[in-house]
């Protein structure tokens, strides 16, 4: 049985981890002028923690990140967008990875980013009250293809990788 | 062990299901986006010279061509020329310095008005169909 001290210290590295990376990513330039489109490498971490420890863990880890990341980087708005979002993503994903028994972690990664999009275009929608925003849907979706799959690459050799005794 | 082999022949399954219904929401999307595309009907082109309204073109039905628009007199004088292709709008040709309004190419492909400040002209193209699209959206 792993130790609780030593389960909330990872958890907690793997959230400041996640951190970082959103912020290394906000610096990057949006390749596509469309808003929403971006490459999401925070993800990693959320499919790592999902598939190493469970849901549980990994609810904590986004939710404490998207406290963080909203809190530093973002305005009230972007909250909301990353929790639905967020909240899509990790359910989805721990839906997927249940079905396919953890293989084929870039389906669920996929998945996931496909959901999040989903979920903040839900927002959009409800917050700005113009079901116009829905003409970006085709675009996200296929971002949410590319992205995911090059997350989900990432997630699986960063699990290969990882010491197996962590 | 055959449980376990059950159990692998399962997720291929649902792997290769799965991919399938990503590649369904891929075609589904590319088909919108190109549907899109090629649907312009109902764009108008709105020129404005010396803030008013002088002229609306129906960029559906208009065919190509393209005309002056002229303003002041002898050193003065003016030019822009307004060339319509296939349904989209641009000014082709200006006696203006900087030329910017040249440069800036075709309304709709750039997606945004073309305008020339030193002579006073702004072309904006709108699309009856769409709602008043919103000014921005923050994530």
């Amino acid at each position: 049985m792993r130790s609780r001290t030593k389960q909330i210290t990872l958890l907690a590295l793997f959230a400041a981890l996640s951190v970082g990376i959103y912020a290394l990513e906000s610096l990057i330039p949006p390749l596509i002028p469309i808003p929403g489109v971006k490459l999401g490498l925070a993800n990693i971490i959320t499919l790592v923690v999902l598939k190493k420890y469970g849901i549980k863990d990994a609810a904590l880890v986004l939710i404490v990140r998207i406290l963080i990341t909203s809190l530093l980087f973002g305005q009230m708005m972007s909250f909301l967008y990353s929790f639905t979002g967020g909240v899509f993503c990790i359910l989805i994903e721990f839906l997927i990875n249940k079905l396919l028994r953890d293989r084929a972690l870039f389906i669920t990664a996929i998945f996931g980013a496909i959901f999040h999009n989903i979920g903040q275009l839900l927002v959009a929608v409800i917050i700005t009250s113009v079901p116009g925003v829905v003409i970006y849907a085709p675009y996200l979706m296929i971002a949410a293809i590319a992205t995911g799959f090059v997350t989900g690459f990432a997630a699986h050799f960063t699990l290969k990788l990882l010491p197996r005794e962590l | 062990m055959s449980d376990l082999n059950n159990e692998t022949k399962k997720s291929n399954k649902r792997i290769i299901v799965l991919s399938v219904v990503i590649g369904l929401i891929f075609l589904i999307s590319l088909c919108a986006i190109l549907l899109k595309r090629t649907n312009n009907s109902g764009n108008i082109a709105y020129i404005y010279k010396d803030g008013e309204l002088i002229q609306t073109i129906d960029l559906s039905t208009t065919s190509n061509g393209s005309f002056d628009i002229t303003g002041g007199y002898d050193d003065d004088f003016e030019y822009n020329t307004v060339t319509i292709k296939d349904g989209d709008i641009c000014v082709s040709d200006s006696n203006c310095k900087n030329k910017l309004c040249v440069k800036e190419g075709y309304a709709i492909k750039a997606h945004i008005p073309i305008v020339c400040l030193p002579h006073k002209l702004v072309i904006v193209v709108k699309n009856e169909n769409e709602e008043d699209s919103i000014d921005a959206i923050t994530y």
